[in-house]
């Protein structure tokens, strides 16, 4: 205790260069944290998008579907089987399920074609599952008993489609031949998630089993929707486990986002080594100042020592010091680092500067990105800050604890 | 002055491991910036040699309108002469403007193949076997076979043969509309394959002679681009200039797009943004690291006060007093950036010829042309301005504690005895 108040005392001895080594600490925290952020954000709201626009919590096709996914898909379709239902409404947290028809096709009106992914789906069910009819920007959404495509807006502009206008689609069908589905475009969505509104569009399954030469009822694919996001890792493994053996896959809304799982594992791994990086130069700085602390105080470790104290505690005088300036750097930069936050994820700011709704390089987010709390790294780097600052001034306290007494009294 | 640098000379050795406390903080600085530098010189240089060298040349010419329906692959707006006379006649003529090496006439357009009973969607892209092999990097990624010579031959990227479950030697039929929008199919011979190691290219692209291209979709001594290749990508923007006037004086400058590399693609200027935010972190960075010596120096003036008030009794003025403290700061700094660029560039060889390649994962389904694997840079160049970065900013940073010394009255420092 009497140690802690000599180091404290002595923290306050030269307030500028406490105040200046803390920053370089503090700053490393505050950069750290707005970039775990700024991840946090970008992939919550990638995985947001995937689950409400693409792929909801669970799916379930043939094994073979999910496989190889360019190969024709619609020789991939199933029944839905009463036992098969049965499994999907015993999952745990289930809300509904939607299944729906996918294939390949090249939509083209007039000169221009491009490849597109429809998804044959039944309009009500689908709408409980994933929210893309909620982004319609013209026209209307598909409902029941009513014929039409829906497009994104990007494809809209690409090919300068409106609605009423008409298009083809052209693809092969369950037997391999050419086949097309003619009509008028019904409504334009405009989602958060790029892919959804350039290369997929949407039409009514009831209309489509004929042209696709696919028996009524079949599908290819099954959304399921569960009450929380977190169930649907044990919800495949159960779902797995009832469907083994009968050729089915179950994959999670997890499995859908790998491509975001790299990128997050590569950010962080950048963001590891720039606070490293700032971490090492703040050591230094606390090596340094313990250095100079030494030099200066060399009179007063000579009478410490003559009056007693033992190297130990005049080491733990020096690390204790070195500590508080950790202390203070970290809590410096986690208040800064948490108004930071706070900023960033209650006002967002705009992705549009990153080429707005043109160019999205396949990462399924567009808009507004607002900063995502991980509560655990604020507690990581505030223990590693302090951590850093005890180990950086070990060494420097040894050296200096070392000195004899007599050569630093009378040093001058 | 050389008097006042054998005392900061001097000085620097009164407390040679505080000083090499300071030395060490700079170094560690010095050698992160050269690092940092190499891997992003070596990420920037990969990923543009990539994009000049399979999108856009150093100068792309296509249509105007071509430019923002390109996603679409159209064949109704396709390079064919200043006034319609020819691609062939066009090339010659671009060929007398000053600063063109190479030029690659480009005929791209969407084809799909059903071996089996699936549905697979490419690019075919037309070449010039000649000019192609004459600059090189088409050529350069073949693994296995030959670049297309003429007839109904194609060149198939790796991930796209396995795609299309056929082999080397094999023959495939390959559908495709023409100008005309009437569907039409052909069969060629894989005569080589290409792999590059990117999604992008690899899956979803095959090559075939120019002239076969041109005739069986009825776009005769047309293409849709032309890459245009001068002596280096520094020149380009040069280039671009020489060439717009030419367009310009052709009369042509409305029905063409004349863009430079780095107008072609929005990524390539985000890239350029951040290399450029890069400098001023670097600058943040060593200021950091000068925080150490601010703090050293900071002590030593407080420790040699009575010193100070000596030197200015014996007549040194307040501007030699600021030159010898700040002198021994730089030279500091300077020792600690030199001490740096060693450790720095063995770990950037290192790396140069080991490569990085830890974000490979996610690249797979990113639509960008991005070299799979970094290989830094190492460059004396690099070494040379981290060196210079953290010797100019550790030197002007011991300006300021030395102004402190030499505001000191001589009477006052004198007096005041620590």
């Amino acid at each position: 205790m009497y140690l802690l108040r000599i180091a404290i005392r002595n923290l306050f001895r030269r307030r500028r260069r406490t105040i200046v080594t803390a920053a370089v600490l503090a700053i490393a925290i505050i950069i750290f944290l707005v970039v775990e952020s700024l991840m946090a954000g970008l992939t919550e709201m990638s995985y947001d998008n995937i689950i409400n626009l693409e792929s909801a919590h669970l799916e379930i096709g043939r094994e073979d579907f999910f496989q190889d996914d360019y190969k024709s898909k619609l020789r991939k379709s199933f029944s839905l089987e009463q036992e098969l239902r049965e499994n999907i409404r015993a999952i745990e947290g289930y809300l509904s399920h939607t299944a729906m028809l996918e294939f390949n096709a090249n939509i083209t009106t007039g000169r221009d074609e491009f490849p597109v992914q429809v998804r044959a789906i039944e309009p009500e069910s689908f709408q409980e599952i994933l929210t893309n009819a909620n982004y319609i920007i013209a026209g209307e959404f598909l409902s029941s008993g009513s014929e039409g495509l829906v497009i994104g807006s990007q494809l809209a502009e690409m090919l300068s489609l409106e609605v009423g206008d008409f298009y083809t689609l052209l693809f092969q069908d369950q037997e391999g031949s050419f086949n097309t589905i003619e009509g008028e475009i019904k409504g334009i969505v405009s989602t958060p998630h790029p892919e959804m509104n350039l290369s997929t569009v949407f039409y009514n399954k009831e209309f489509a089993y004929d042209a696709l030469r696919v028996e009524t009822g079949r599908a290819n694919r099954i959304l399921i929707r569960l009450d929380d996001r977190d169930r649907a890792i044990e919800a495949r493994e159960n779902l797995l486990e009832n469907l083994s053996g009968t050729g089915f896959a179950v994959r999670n809304w997890e499995d859908s986002a790998e491509m975001i799982k790299a990128m997050q594992a590569a950010g962080q791994i950048e963001n590891y080594v720039v606070l490293g990086l700032i971490l090492i130069i703040g050591g230094i700085g606390i090596t340094n100042v313990v250095i100079l602390a030494a030099l200066e105080r060399m009179e007063e470790i000579g009478m410490m020592k003559a009056l007693g104290l033992k190297e130990k505690e005049i080491v733990g005088i020096f690390a204790l010091e070195a500590t508080g300036i950790g202390l203070l750097g970290s809590i410096i930069g986690c208040i800064f680092g948490f108004i930071s936050v706070a900023l960033f994820s209650n006002f967002g700011f705009d992705m549009d500067f990153l080429g707005g709704t043109e160019t999205t390089y396949g990462i399924p987010i567009m808009g507004r990105l607002y900063g995502g709390w991980s509560p655990w790294s604020f507690g990581l780097v505030f223990i590693f800050g302090i951590f850093v600052a005890f180990l950086a001034s070990l060494i420097p306290a040894y050296w200096a604890a070392r000195k004899d007494p007599i050569e630093a009294i009378y040093r001058r | 002055m050389s008097f006042l640098l054998k005392i900061a000379l001097r000085n620097i050795t009164r407390n040679k491991f505080r000083t090499f406390v300071s030395i060490l903080a700079i170094a560690v600085v010095v050698a992160i910036v050269v690092f940092t530098r190499g891997l992003l010189l070596g990420f920037s240089e990969s990923t543009f040699r990539l994009i000049v060298d399979n999108q856009s040349g150093h100068v792309r010419i296509i249509n105007e309108e071509y430019k923002n329906r390109e996603a679409l692959i159209p064949l109704d707006q396709t390079v064919d002469g200043f006034r319609g006379e020819g691609l062939a006649a066009m090339l010659a003529d671009l060929k007398e403007v000053t600063g063109v090496e190479h030029m690659l006439p480009r005929l791209k357009f969407g084809a799909i193949a059903s071996p089996g009973d699936e549905m697979i969607t490419m690019m075919g892209i037309g070449i010039d076997p000649g000019s192609e092999a004459e600059y090189g990097a088409l050529t350069k990624d073949i693994t296995a076979g030959r670049m297309v010579e003429d007839g109904r031959e194609i060149l198939v990227g790796k991930s796209l043969l396995d795609k299309l479950d056929i082999e080397l030697g094999e023959r495939i039929t390959i559908l495709f509309s023409d100008a005309y929008q009437s569907f039409q199919g052909r069969t060629f011979t894989v005569v080589g394959v290409r792999e590059t190691g990117l999604k992008m290219m690899d899956e979803a692209m095959f090559y075939l002679p120019l002239a076969e291209a041109q005739q069986m979709l009825y776009l005769d001594d047309e293409a849709t681009e032309i890459m245009v290749f001068g002596s280096g990508i520094r020149e380009a923007e040069q280039l671009k200039e020489n060439l717009t006037d030419f367009f310009v004086a052709q009369g042509a400058d409305d029905k063409f797009a004349v863009l430079a590399w780095q107008e072609t693609d929005p990524f390539i200027e985000y890239f350029q943004i951040a290399v450029r935010i890069y400098d001023v972190i670097y600058v943040f960075f060593i200021l950091l690291g000068s925080i150490v010596l601010i703090n050293t120096m900071i002590m030593i003036i407080r420790e040699r006060t009575a010193e100070i008030g000596m030197m200015g009794a014996l007549g040194l003025k307040s501007r030699d007093i600021l030159k010898v403290f700040s002198l021994e700061g730089a030279i500091m700094g300077i020792f600690g950036s030199l001490l740096g660029v060693i450790p720095g560039g063995m770990i950037t060889y290192y790396f140069s010829q080991v490569g990085l390649d830890y974000y490979a994962d996610m690249l797979d389904d990113m639509e960008i042309l991005i070299a799979p694997a970094i290989y830094p840079v190492f460059s004396l160049e690099n070494l040379f301005i981290s060196f210079l970065f953290g010797a100019v900013i550790t030197t002007l940073v011991s300006i300021w504690p030395a102004r402190k010394a030499a505001q000191m009255e001589p009477v006052d420092a004198l007096h005041r005895e620590i």
